[in-house]
């Protein structure tokens, strides 16, 4: 049964084809690699899954529920919920702060009641900052509660992003490049680190990656994106045996 | 057995503003007369135009220029209320809350769908046909006469008739404003509206209503504005078209981002800076009264490049001096 | 008739004031986004300049293109003190700063000139013109004649020189531009620079058709020149151009038949109005900003 199901999706920025015909499905409990050259569609794909853009043709499903035309926020509260390439942090906030966030959906919301400070409401608090806080200490911030993401480094931002897209307690997580930046050692120790969290968690992953060897110890399957079409599809092995994902995409950095 | 309970409130952040209010009350006791009362009654009524700016530009992060016709328009409001329909003071107060945060929800709407930045622009806009309105249509406004002999403010026939009744009156008013608008800035409303104020796109995919809470942020700065032009008008017993200019909006954002963006203490603190170091100094140097603009405009450049959040502003103390004044929660042994 | 042709003539005449002063503003917000609050004062700045210069005896071109320079350096000096060293900062830190200059020129400008309202010289002359049979005002046909030139100039700069291209690139995508080597700062200067001088040149066709110069000036020149772009389409050069002239256009027919009183509300109305009901401006093409 998948879950999230993304069926001919197009896409064009000023006539020139972002994305031409994708489809894809993830099943629950799956981890989906997508890989691809730079422009071949990959974060459109995440924008548009996400409801941050909208596709000109094709149809997604979550959960066979149509969210094709859904708004970001609505999205979020079925379940999906994605990170960003650059990082998108609170600057303003500390890193208890950011990940408190992330449970937004899940926050008390009547305004009388945060007037009052009604039980509901301090309960909704405190549930969000001691989630917050085991969120936190399970990508091994714990410590780092008061900081500000400034303070912090490039891999503790990247954790940081992580615990706050958690602590919105997602059934799907879109990663988009989380290893980005990385060396081999950092990107293998993050990707283990988002292994464990699914795994505790059971949660489906997309993850955009670059690092294929590293992908391809931790995606169940693979995804080839060229030129807004999707090239191959198949277990990791595979993909990276063929020949048109190694002229397309392999190939230019071997040369 | 909660574990929230191992973590506590600093005592300076739960009795500061208890410490502050106490010591604010003392006031009429000591200062020498009725001139400088009246300079601090008129400086808490700033701070709640100020807080009304912050809530949309420090916590929302939307710059909105023309809270003067906010208050104006509450006022207007609260003042024709009493003394043409003949509501009772505290009635024409609430109403006129409301109907600044109604007017300020149907004109931001529109333009927060499309882009913030340009809220800027419709509330200059929006500021200078209000006071073309009130300029103009005689009838309801008396046009730039203003309007005289506004009754003081009074409560089930409690009338505040000495200046240290008006000033404990506009103090418990701000007070009450301002405990209300810091429960909701320092609950789930406010950190929403800081995601939105940090970065609108991951607001997003985290399941805020962006357009929302921008929405019933401006609105509720509106209306904060609107409550304390009623003070405002009853307070100084006129009200004319001249008090609400664009110029007073700019003052009230300069105050606002002056004192820092975000910031409880920040409205008072602005307010107070703004309206007391001119005062101060009017008679010793009015040479500087005349460049006030200037130097106010240069204030704001500078603040930009080094303080972008204003004196008590977010993210503006070093940890270090969080930590040495207690500011931060700690855990409990 | 002729009445009616004379006021339409007016009234393009004075649009294709407006138009002057808003490309200011729409090149600067099409490359960063920013609402550049400075720029109606920098103009109002010029236009004192101008004022200066010919009261100082200078013959009237070179004067009025001295003074077009003077905005076109004040211009850059906003962007240098009041918007580089924020470049990077939150979206409203810019806007902020960029409204904290102006102030500092408009203080400036009533220390030196005083706020009283000054008369401008009549340098075109004011004389019928008879064209087909109608008969339009001298000064209007002036005027127009010399902002078309201006925005075609502009635009030839823009759409067909080599920076002009490399502007364009900016526009499109800054970050991109300044990977692919086109320099950035450079261009934002520029930017800045030719806002200056086309809207000090605006400022006094400005002053001239209304025979007046005064601090104020600045946040009028804004508030018309802000609804001539929303008109248009911001960000768009030839959107600026025609909601310009179409400003003009409601401005004069709203003095015939409300009052003169009533002109300086007709942009304040434009600009409320455009955003509630159409956000991207009559002539406006793209989508809703989403990111």
């Amino acid at each position: 049964m998948s879950l999230l199901e993304c069926r001919d999706i197009s896409r064009s920025f000023f006539g020139v084809k972002a994305l031409d015909g994708v489809s894809l499905s993830v099943a629950e409990g799956e981890t989906l690699g997508i890989i691809g050259p730079n422009g071949s569609g990959k974060t459109t794909l995440f924008n548009i899954i996400s409801g941050l853009d909208r596709s000109h043709e094709g149809r997604v499903t979550l959960g066979g529920r149509d969210i094709t035309t859904a708004r970001p926020h609505r999205i979020v509260g079925h379940g999906l919920v994605r990170t960003f390439q650059n990082l998108r942090l609170f600057k303003g906030m500390t890193a208890l702060e950011n990940v408190v966030s992330g449970g937004h959906s899940r926050s008390y919301k009547g305004l009388a009641g945060q007037v009052l400070g009604l039980p509901a409401m301090r309960r909704s608090e405190d549930e969000l900052e001691m989630r917050a806080r085991a969120c936190l200490a399970e990508v091994g911030l714990a410590g780092y509660e008061e900081a500000s993401p400034a303070e912090m480094s490039y891999g503790q931002t990247k954790r940081l992003e992580l615990a706050r897209a958690l602590n919105a307690e997602p059934k799907i997580l879109l990663l988009d490049e989380p290893t980005a930046g990385m060396n081999d050692v950092q990107a293998a120790e993050i990707l283990g680190l988002v292994a464990r969290v699914r795994d505790r968690h059971g949660l489906t992953l997309i993850v955009i990656e670059h690092n294929v060897p590293v992908l391809s110890r931790f995606a169940g399957r693979i995804v080839v994106l060229d030129a807004g079409r999707k090239l191959v599809e198949g277990r990791p092995e595979e993909v990276t045996r063929d020949a048109r994902v190694i002229e397309a995409y392999l190939g230019a950095g071997a040369e | 057995m909660a574990m929230t309970e191992t973590f506590r409130t600093p005592f300076t952040v739960k009795f500061g503003p208890w410490l502050f209010l106490i010591l604010m009350a003392c006031l009429p006791l000591v200062l020498p007369g009725r001139f400088w009362l009246h300079i601090f009654s008129l400086t808490m009524i700033y701070a709640i135009f100020v807080l009304g700016q912050n809530v949309v530009t420090g916590w929302a992060g939307m710059l909105t220029l023309g809270q003067a016709a906010f208050v104006g328009m509450g006022a207007y409001a609260s003042v024709l209320l009493t003394m043409q329909a003949g509501l009772s003071w505290p009635l024409a107060f609430l109403a006129s809350g409301v109907i600044c945060a109604a007017c300020g929800a149907a004109l931001a709407l529109p333009c927060l769908r499309v882009k913030a930045d340009f809220l800027s622009l419709v509330t200059i806009a929006f500021n200078q046909i209000f006071f073309m309105v009130a300029n103009n249509w005689m009838e309801l406004t008396r046009g730039p006469m203003g309007i005289p002999g506004v009754p003081s403010m009074q409560i089930l026939g409690w009338k505040a008739r000495s200046s240290s009744d008006q000033f404990w009156l506009i103090l418990g008013v701000a007070a009450i404003l301002f405990f209300l608008v810091a429960r909701l800035m320092h609950g789930q409303l406010g950190r929403t509206m800081k995601m939105i104020r940090d970065d609108e796109v991951a607001a997003g995919a985290l399941g805020v209503n962006v357009t929302g809470y921008k929405v019933l942020a401006f609105a509720i700065g509106c209306g904060v504005c609107g409550l304390g032009g009623s003070l405002y008008g009853h307070y100084m017993r006129f009200v004319s078209p001249d008090m609400f200019k664009l110029e007073e909006s700019l003052l009230i954002m300069q105050m606002a981002i002056l004192g820092g963006l975000a910031s409880m203490p920040g409205c008072a603190l602005g307010a107070f800076l703004m309206i007391m170091i001119p005062e101060a100094l009017r008679s010793s140097e009015p040479w500087l009264i005349t460049i006030r603009p200037g130097v106010a405009g240069a204030t704001l450049v500078a603040l930009m490049i080094w303080r972008p959040n204003g004196l008590l502003g977010f993210g503006q103390m070093p940890r270090s001096i969080r930590r040495l004044l207690r500011l931060e929660k700690e855990a409990r042994p | 008739m002729d009445y009616y042709l004379e006021q339409l003539s007016n009234g393009i005449a004075v649009g294709s004031i407006y138009a002057l002063i808003a490309l200011g503003y729409s090149l600067v917000y099409s490359i960063l986004n920013l609402i550049n609050f400075a720029h109606g004062y920098v103009i109002m700045v010029g236009a004192f300049v101008a004022l200066a210069l010919l009261q100082a005896g200078l013959p009237a071109i070179p004067a009025i293109f001295l003074a077009c320079c003077a905005g076109a350096l004040i211009a850059m000096g906003v962007e240098r003190i009041a918007y580089r060293p924020v470049r990077h900062s939150n979206r409203i830190v810019p806007m902020i700063s960029a409204l904290g200059a102006g102030l500092v020129l408009a203080a400036g400008a009533q220390l030196i000139w005083g706020p009283e309202v000054h008369a401008f010289p009549q340098l075109i002359p004011r004389v019928p013109v008879e064209i087909g049979g109608v008969t339009l005002s001298s000064q209007s046909l002036i005027i127009l004649a010399i902002s078309l030139v201006l925005v075609a100039a502009a635009s030839w700069f823009l759409h067909r020189t080599r920076f002009g291209i490399a502007a364009q690139c900016v526009c499109q995508d800054l970050a991109t531009a300044q990977l692919m080597g086109i320099p950035v700062n450079l261009i934002i200067v520029a930017v800045y620079a030719i806002g200056g001088f086309l809207g000090v040149a605006g400022a006094v066709l400005f002053a001239m058709y209304f025979n007046a110069v005064f601090i104020q000036m600045g946040l009028l020149a804004t508030t018309k020149a802000w609804a001539a772009a929303m008109l248009g389409g911001i960000g768009s050069f030839s959107g600026a151009f025609w909601g310009g002239i179409l400003l003009g256009l409601a401005e004069t027919a709203a003095v015939m038949t409300a009052g003169s009183a009533y002109r300086d509300g007709v942009s304040l109305a434009i600009i409320v109005l455009v955003l509630l009901l159409k956000p991207n401006g009559l002539f406006g093409t793209a989508s809703a900003e989403r990111s």
